[in-house]
């Protein structure tokens, strides 16, 4: 099957995440906040996303949706029951945000691998690659799209990988505790409290500066990339756009 | 002349007076050659004595279009807001022909095939046949068998020899070539890429601009008190590696069609600290030393024992910048929780570097030398940090890049005596002759390519040879 096929299917596929139909129109509930429809689109998503990108490239998949989803769903819980047991903020009874996470973790596991899905199906370098390559000028669309391209390739082959060694490379999910402390003595709750603590501070501290890294090296080299891109001849209306190369 | 100890080379070749005559002549023309080389790279480089006042006056060459990224993401962002609001009104045109200091970040394109045929394109030029066109220009600057490749699997060394093609193609119509520190990046086996593009801007009447830090240019070893500066009591490295093979490319790809995986071949030998790791530019220093650092998700074994102690390697990227993810010194003083210790090893390195800065004779003084060597301030820190979880090894990637030869000198002997203070071991990974005076032991980095019918998307195989075993120092 072309990737164009599979692309227009999961098009197609991701059409009730976008604008909720033809789902509102199957309301049944199984619990409060999940309803049929929902729990049908979750299977349909992952039995398709699993046809059309094929077992291994699915297995990833269904491992980077988990790991996106299951924090936000389960550390949003977590936080709203934490302030209403704490009568903060005026959090509603967990009957009703209950349901709100369970919807939540419905939809980021079916709106996430739809995405990721796209992103393995669509050859994106390939596509960059076939904007310029036997062409000698470009329309003024290929350029906005090899700068979109450039951009989002730039981000996932080059941004997150280089962060991703980074943080290998720091052991940024085995920092050890502040100060050294005798391995062989046992640690009263108040100690483990504390490294807890401060082991949750460091790695929150670390993720925020991973963000704030990625999102400046991903922009970091627009401006000097639209210059370049922008000096591609650009195709006049009685200009041909693509020469034949052999 | 006494290249390995124990062997006169000249003794040997006065014995055969024709071979030697001979072996002369070509020497001769080879030193007459580079010496030429050099002095016309020379006059067309601008020497500067940090990285910031380099990058500054680069950044002037291309418009100030590139953010600052030395001083944390609030000046970042400042800059980068400032920039974005002139885009549209930034005309830079075809005339100026650039390399950035990290040679991929000028690339705009995915492939090297893309870069190039863009390159084409710019310069508007109708060739009869550009497919062919771009391959002969690859060919010229030995990157032809990279061409499909993605920008992400290209060494530093390929990514400068394919950026120096793009300029090569961009010469026929650009005004002015800038480059920014070309001579941290290429070997001397491949300065002749970069002599290249300097002699064709010439014969052209170009105007052309090599940006470079002070002595980064020199191919010249370090000298002898300075290596003897090195205790000889050097901790002792076992290295043993079993079927390691390293992933190329993404990460976090999800598509699986991952660009494929090279294998190191197994090594099992005793290597003294210091440790040169060498090899041409694209052999694959940087992805042994990551391996040995545990950066990427490796398969197969790697185990690393210093004076019997196991434990974990750590890497101070060549990339430094990077590194730091925008990070301030205080912050990465925190990033392991030991604040205090980190900025106890920051300040005993900072006085071991015075301390050889005043024998080099240098005028350093005290911690002003520091001042305006914010690189060289983010360098120790981020040392010192990895020193103090107490690695078997701490390998350096190229130290001396964003330095200039007396301060690298200065860094990278004083981390040596701070690291081997502590009976942690060190690996040096360079392509320049500067440090063969103080290693103790080499490894030479091949490349070898895999058979093109396997089916394991194996792409290449990464050889590894120690040279010199403990004890064994070169003399010249």
């Amino acid at each position: 099957m072309s990737w164009k096929l599979k692309a227009t299917l999961l098009l197609g596929l991701a059409i009730p995440a976008f604008c909720g139909w033809p789902m509102s129109c199957f309301g049944a509930q199984i619990v409060p906040g999940i309803d049929w429809a929902a729990v049908g689109y979750l299977v349909s998503v992952h039995l398709v996303s699993c046809l059309l990108t094929g077992g291994r490239s699915y297995n990833r998949i269904l491992a980077i949706s988990a790991m996106i989803s299951l924090p936000v769903v389960f550390g949003g819980g977590s936080i709203s029951y934490l302030m209403y047991l704490l009568n903060m903020g005026g959090v509603s009874d967990p009957y009703f945000f209950g349901a709100h996470y369970l919807e939540l973790a419905i939809t980021m596991l079916s709106v996430v691998p739809v995405a990721l899905s796209m992103v393995a199906v669509i050859p994106m370098g390939a596509l960059e690659q076939r904007l310029i390559r036997g062409r000698q000028v470009v329309t003024r669309f290929q350029k906005s799209a090899l700068m979109c391209l450039r951009v989002f390739n730039h981000v996932l082959f080059n941004v997150i990988p280089s962060i991703v060694e980074i943080m290998h490379e720091e052991g940024i999910f085995h920092t050890p505790p502040q100060g050294t402390s005798d391995a062989s003595r046992p640690m009263s709750l108040g100690e483990r409290w504390q490294r807890f603590h401060c082991r949750s501070k460091l790695l929150l501290q670390q993720l925020i500066q991973v963000g704030v890294q990625g999102i400046c090296s991903a922009i970091e080299y627009i401006p000097l990339w639209s210059v370049e891109i922008s000096q591609l001849p650009e195709a006049t209306p009685g200009k041909q756009t693509s020469d034949s190369i052999h | 002349m006494v290249l390995v100890k124990g062997i006169d080379y000249a003794h040997a070749y006065d014995k055969m007076p024709l071979t030697w005559a001979f072996l002369r002549t070509v020497f001769s023309k080879i030193e007459t050659g580079n010496a030429t080389m050099c002095s016309l790279c020379q006059s067309a480089t601008h020497y500067f004595n940090s990285y910031e006042s380099r990058e500054a006056a680069f950044c002037k060459h291309v418009y100030n279009l590139i953010p600052c990224k030395t001083e944390g993401p609030g000046r970042f962002w400042r800059d980068f807001s400032r920039i974005s609001r002139r885009i549209g009104q930034v005309v830079m045109g075809p005339e100026t022909a650039y390399i950035t200091s990290n040679p991929r970040d000028c690339l705009a394109f995915s492939s090297p095939e893309q870069v190039l045929w863009a390159a084409l394109m710019i310069t508007d030029q109708r060739y009869s046949n550009p497919t062919a066109q771009v391959s002969a220009m690859a060919r010229l600057f030995g990157i032809e068998n990279t061409l499909k490749q993605p920008l992400r699997t290209l060494s530093g060394g390929e990514t400068i020899k394919l950026a120096l093609a793009k300029i090569h193609i961009q010469m026929q119509r650009c005004r002015k070539v800038v480059i920014a520190s070309p001579f941290c990046w290429l070997s001397s086996a491949n300065a002749i890429h970069l002599h290249r593009v300097v002699v064709g801007c010439r014969q052209k009447g170009l105007e052309v601009t090599l940006l470079s830090l002070l002595g980064e240019d020199s191919r010249s070893t370090l000298a002898a008190p300075l290596a003897a500066l090195i205790d000889s009591r050097t901790p002792s490295l076992h290295l043993r590696c079993r079927g390691v093979t390293i992933p190329l490319g993404s990460a976090v790809d999800v598509t699986a069609h991952l660009p494929g995986h090279a294998r190191l071949n197994d090594i099992d030998t005793e290597l003294a600290s210091p440790c040169l790791l060498v090899g041409d530019n694209g052999q694959g220093k940087s992805l042994v030393a990551k391996a040995l650092c545990g950066a990427m998700p490796i398969g197969g074994q790697i185990e690393i024992h210093t004076n019997g102690r196991e434990g974990r390697a750590r890497l101070l990227f060549q990339d430094v910048l990077t590194q730091t993810l925008l990070r301030s010194n205080p912050t990465i003083a925190r990033s392991h929780g030991t604040s205090e210790d980190s900025w106890c090893l920051y300040r005993a390195i900072s006085r071991r570097i015075s301390h050889i800065g005043r024998e080099m004779g240098l005028s350093f003084n005290g911690d002003h030398h520091l001042a305006g060597q914010q690189l060289l301030k983010v360098k120790i820190m981020i040392v010192a940090v990895r020193l103090c979880t107490l690695p078997t090894v701490l390998v350096l990637d190229e130290p001396d890049w964003g330095l200039t030869r007396p301060v690298a000198i200065a860094l990278v002997l004083a981390v040596i005596q701070e690291a081997h203070a502590m009976g942690v071991a060190l690996i040096l990974i360079s392509h320049k002759p500067w440090w063969d005076p103080i290693a103790r032991s080499m490894v030479i980095v091949r490349k070898r390519p895999a058979d093109t019918a396997n089916s394991s998307n194996l792409r290449f195989y990464i050889e590894t040879q120690v040279r010199w075993g403990r004890g064994h120092v070169l003399e010249t």
